[in-house]
């Protein structure tokens, strides 16, 4: 089964905020709390570095084990989820936490912790998928949800799909490595390893109402581009192909779909020539 | 200088210094940056400190409550066990005298009943859902523990007028005098029945009292720390506000038993004290005769003249 991680690879990281504030449209955030937030270090000097952090999604989670009210739940991708029901807004899971993923609205007694929010992997929470009460509201400042819910649609964290520079990835923990450890620019790794799948969203099979094939989609079953990809996919890969690269793969890292192959008979044009007559 | 200049290429080779996460993720000490949101704790990367106190609050605190209140708890049951309850010598006279006045009861009473629903509310925090979640389930559990600390955030406040009243009203009383030396060397008297003298107060109600006035303090002031957050300090001191605020707790509440058995089962004539406010001239006699003297000079003792 998959273990759902992130990985932000420093190096790539330009401390643009796009996923902080993908992040905080995505899931309607309240005011004051960051599930995301980008830190960097060494600011000005040489090497510097900025790194995307929110909530790690460990496998013994610190802030489960301290609750004193057992509030939190691993999902069977080893998402770390809580119940806004059953917290009661101690902080304990804040001291524990070494990433500082939980966040309080302070709207408690005496202007203190209201209920924990973190970071979800974008999975939501206790409640029903993709239901309003799972999405939730504004209440006295409160936030009463979990946000929105994209792993039970079959898509990866809007954070990492809207990484400017591909720095932040999220998916299942062994492949993000592989990516990461490659060294390089992800886009051709992803090509060189024959990961074709599981990275941006407009890549992954969906059918017509949008909602991913099969009942839970796992990102990596099969290509992009086979049988009910998208208009829009189709033509920016041919775009990609035509483009006369000298890459098999699109710059997107990806191979060429059954679509493109056909262009990609002849063999790409290295320099201009004149045609023969 | 030329354009030429500013095309060559640094000494500096940023990469070669890139952290890998693995390093990342062993740091020991805390990992702090700059960044842009306007919440300044989202500056630090890491704190490994969260797991330290994981461990602290887990394991040792809870070892630290098992054993000192389950020790003392077995203290005193083997004690009465042994010594069972003290007795007034010569049983009961009619003759009484005021030991509290009604607003010193009234501020004891108030403390203690603020400081029992703070106990049981505080040790549902560390050892609750253990025992009562097979009881009454999670989200029964949930329910209880909210308002459990709801009690404990608005009863922390008569909790500490109490512990300031107690301070301030007591204090002449509670100053260490020559006779609480002896006292303490002959054992208060606790085993045996030579009984050494004492004052309105004894050697052991004075280290009560100052458990009470500083230990009560601690846990008010870390209290307080901890239901404002990061008011006053940082996640380390947040940290070490809990860490204090357990542990003195915890021990408070195994002194406490010992005083409450004392005060009820323990001595005969001792609940009398601050349940109505008068207590009995024999027992006054047997345990605090320096202040029956003086009491009795200022004529204050009712009833028969004192046999004997």
């Amino acid at each position: 089964m998959a273990r759902m991680k992130f990985l932000c690879d420093a190096d790539r990281c330009i401390e643009c905020n796009a996923c902080v504030t993908a992040c905080k449209n995505e899931n309607e955030v309240p005011w004051g709390i960051n599930r995301r937030r980008v830190v960097t270090i060494n600011d000005g000097k040489p090497g510097e570095r900025s790194v995307s952090m929110a909530c790690m999604h460990c496998t013994d989670a610190p802030c489960a084990a301290v609750c004193p009210v057992n509030c939190f739940y691993t999902t069977a991708d080893a998402v770390v989820l809580h119940s806004k029901d059953l917290c009661i807004g101690c902080g304990y899971c804040f001291y524990a936490c070494p990433f500082g993923a939980p966040q309080y609205p302070k709207v408690g007694n005496f202007g203190s912790r209201g209920k924990m929010d973190k970071c979800t992997y974008c999975a939501g929470g206790p409640e029903a998928d993709l239901t309003p009460a799972e999405y939730g509201s504004r209440d006295n400042g409160q936030f009463t949800g979990y946000g929105s819910n994209r792993l039970a649609e079959g898509k990866l964290p809007i954070c990492a799909e809207m990484c400017s520079t591909k720095s932040l990835l999220a998916g299942d923990g062994e492949i993000i490595a592989k990516i990461l450890g490659a060294g390089g620019p992800p886009r051709l790794q992803l090509g060189r390893l024959g990961l074709a799948d599981g990275l941006p969203r407009e890549h992954r099979v969906v059918n017509d109402t949008g909602r991913a094939a099969g009942a839970n989609p796992a990102p990596y079953s099969s290509p992009p581009h086979g049988g009910n990809c998208r208009i829009r996919e189709a033509k920016e890969c041919q775009r990609a192909h035509r483009s006369g690269s000298s890459s098999p793969h699109c710059y997107l890292g990806w191979p060429p779909c059954s679509r493109c192959r056909p262009a990609r008979r002849s063999s790409p044009r290295r320099s201009i020539q004149p045609r023969s007559r | 200088m030329s354009p030429g200049k500013a095309q060559q290429p640094t000494q500096v080779n940023p990469t070669a210094q890139s952290v890998k996460e693995k390093e990342l993720l062993k740091e020991l000490q805390r990992i702090q940056g700059r960044g842009t949101l306007p919440d300044t704790r989202t500056r630090v990367l890491e704190q490994p400190e969260g797991r330290a106190w994981r461990q602290f609050h887990q394991v040792t605190l809870r070892w630290i409550g098992a054993v000192a209140i389950l020790g003392m708890l077995g203290l005193i049951v083997l004690f009465y066990l042994i010594r069972g309850s003290v007795r007034i010598e010569g049983g009961p006279s009619q003759a009484r005298l005021v030991r509290f006045n009604a607003f010193e009861r009234f501020v004891h009473w108030m403390t203690a009943a603020s400081f029992v629903v703070l106990a049981i509310s505080g040790l549902n925090i560390t050892f609750g859902k253990e025992l009562l979640t097979p009881l009454i389930g999670p989200a029964g559990f949930a329910e209880w523990s909210q308002w459990a600390k709801y009690a404990h955030n608005y009863l922390s406040f008569p909790f500490t007028l109490g512990v300031v009243l107690i301070f301030l009203m007591w204090i002449a009383w509670n100053l260490p005098t020559p006779s609480d030396f002896k006292w303490v060397a002959q054992g208060g008297g606790i085993v045996g029945s030579k009984h050494p003298p004492a004052g309105r107060f004894n050697a052991g109600q004075k280290a009560i009292y100052w458990i009470v006035v500083l230990g009560g303090g601690a846990v008010a002031v870390t209290g307080y720390l901890l239901m404002l957050p990061f008011y006053a300090t940082d996640i380390a001191g947040m940290q070490l506000a809990q860490m204090v605020h357990g542990v003195v707790g915890l021990v408070f509440i195994a002194i406490m038993l010992a005083h409450i058995y004392i005060g009820t089962i323990g001595m005969q004539g001792a609940f009398q004290a601050m349940g109505g406010g008068e207590v009995d001239v024999n027992w006054a006699r047997q345990h605090h005769s320096l202040w029956l003297e003086k009491q009795a000079k200022k004529g204050r003792v009712r009833g028969a003249a004192p046999a004997e």
